[in-house]
């Protein structure tokens, strides 16, 4: 029965964009699971302490002497804010599997990377001040909030990774099905398989920004306890657009990216199979998506202090 | 403790995310005879600030508010044998309630540090001549790590009888240390992790 099946089972039968598909997913699920992803995660963590104790050294010394070291609490944040973009981290894999996946315009992307990384800094000012400045809150509840705001963002993630997904299996579908009928759809406007949406960018933006730079809750946090809140408000912002620009050039170039591979694959097939192929790629940024959403739930903790 | 936890919650952050420095005095009388130890744990710099700035909201006033502290402190650990392991041959030692302790805050370059100090002294002194002390002393969860800077930091006090204590350094596996440093998952499955990461303080008198 086996032998069967296999002989069933033509390899001929699978088309190219299938593949495409299969090999871009595959890749993602062996990444996620390889070596080179934990060791990713180990070296992110390691310089992520390393700046946060210059910040933390920073901001107490602005504490001592706020006009000598304010500007450079606020360079060093900026610094921060570039490296905190370059580095591997949640948002940059979501902006870029969704440009990469969503073609958009270069202004579109260069406004999804700025809100992004503005949301983000935009977030922790506002949690920091509402729940220390006014509400008294301990910091040990403003832990467990940015958690639960981080948990939305993954949640508003993962509903649009699923329904990117959903909406590209059945256009694939659809270009299936049309498959015979080739010649008359060819000449028709429905290329481009994503059209502009504002408002699918604002909620990618708004899923990113909700979970709080912790680079920048800290300069907040020891900000505030040393009496010098302004600066740490001051040094969150110029965090926010060091991420920001450095962002927008990795959305620009993996904008520049997906345009040449669709070029690439312009040259070696007619239109409805370029359709099928961005389809495909669609596909396997949400489940991308999906996959970075879902993990980020998995690990999404307030683990605390046993001691105190 | 709060701040650990932001830093924990956003980056794919590591354990352990608070370090204690230990500092250990072990008792024994002229008769030969245990009679409990007296530890130190020096908490870092920033869990010392936020911390600090804590109590001092909570309870304007330092001594009211590190004694507060000092009791939340005791009382958190309790369950957990105060996060140390006494042992005598091969019979472990049941910890009491320690008769003293105290939270104090000490200036280290114009920041405060927290030390919390206690005092243990055993119920039934147990006869040591001849036999061998271990005592380890860790968070069980790895949230935070506890060590000894240096051999320094453990003495043995005796009138009577020549002791000698010596520091054993854990070795973990470089694996379990990569475990460790790219945890980022629940408590349940850091539970266990602290005692591979345990110093182990051996004393032979």
């Amino acid at each position: 029965m086996l032998t069967s099946m296999i002989r069933g089972f033509k390899i001929r039968e699978i088309k190219p964009h299938w593949w495409l598909l299969i090999v871009l997913c595959s890749g993602f699920i062996a990444l996620y699971n390889s070596f080179l992803w934990s060791g990713l995660v180990h070296y992110i963590a390691s310089t992520q302490l390393t700046f946060h104790k210059l910040l933390n050294a920073q901001v107490m010394q602005v504490a001592q002497q706020p006009e000598v070291y304010g500007f450079s609490l606020m360079a060093i944040s900026f610094v921060y804010g570039v490296f905190h973009a370059l580095g591997p981290g949640h948002g940059k894999a979501v902006i870029v599997s969704y440009l990469a996946s969503n073609p958009q315009s270069r202004l579109s992307s260069c406004l999804l990377a700025f809100s992004a990384a503005m949301f983000q800094a935009l977030t922790a000012i506002l949690l920091v001040t509402s729940l220390s400045l006014i509400l008294k809150y301990k910091y040990a509840e403003i832990a467990v909030s940015a958690s639960n705001f981080s948990l939305i963002g993954y949640g508003l993630l993962l509903a649009l990774g699923g329904f990117i997904a959903l909406r590209s299996i059945v256009q694939l579908y659809k270009t299936e099905k049309t498959h015979t009928s080739c010649g008359s759809c060819c000449s028709s406007a429905n290329i481009r398989v994503q059209e502009k949406s504002l408002s699918q960018l604002l909620l990618v933006a708004i899923a990113i920004g909700l979970r709080p730079c912790s680079g920048a809750l800290l300069i907040l946090v020891t900000s505030s306890l040393l009496g010098i809140y302004q600066f740490g408000v001051l040094g969150t912002l110029a965090m926010g657009l060091g991420t920001a620009l450095a962002t927008c050039v990795i959305a620009l170039a993996s904008q520049y990216a997906t345009k040449f591979l669709n070029k690439t694959l312009t040259l070696y097939s007619d239109h409805q199979q370029q359709k099928r192929y961005s389809l495909c790629i669609q596909l396997a940024g949400s489940i991308f998506i999906i996959l970075l959403a879902w993990a980020l739930i998995d690990t999404n903790n307030t683990l605390t202090n046993p001691i105190l | 403790m709060g701040i650990a936890c932001l830093l924990c919650s956003n980056a794919a952050l590591a354990h352990p995310h608070n370090w204690i420095d230990l500092r250990t005095q072990i008792n024994i009388d002229e008769r030969g005879y245990l009679t409990g130890f007296s530890q130190h744990w020096s908490f870092d710099q920033f869990f010392s600030m936020i911390s600090y700035a804590e109590l001092m909201n909570e309870y304007n006033d330092e001594p009211i508010g590190l004694a507060s502290t000092a009791l939340k402190m005791v009382a958190n650990v309790a369950p957990d044998s105060y996060l140390s392991e006494l042992k005598v041959a091969a019979e472990v030692i049941p910890l009491p309630v320690p008769k003293r302790y105290t939270l104090e805050s000490v200036a280290v370059n114009g920041s405060p540090i927290l030390v919390l100090k206690m005092n243990f002294i055993l119920k039934e002194p147990k006869l040591v001549t001849g036999k061998s002390i271990t005592l380890q002393t860790f968070e069980p969860s790895y949230f935070v790590a506890m060590n000894y800077p240096s051999q320094e930091h453990v003495r043995v006090v005796s009138n009577t009888l020549h002791c000698t204590a010596q520091l054993i350094r854990a070795n973990p596996s470089e694996e379990l240390i990569d475990y460790a440093t790219s945890l980022d998952r629940n408590v349940k499955e850091t539970q266990g992790l602290g005692d591979d990461f345990a110093e182990r303080v051996t004393i032979q008198c």
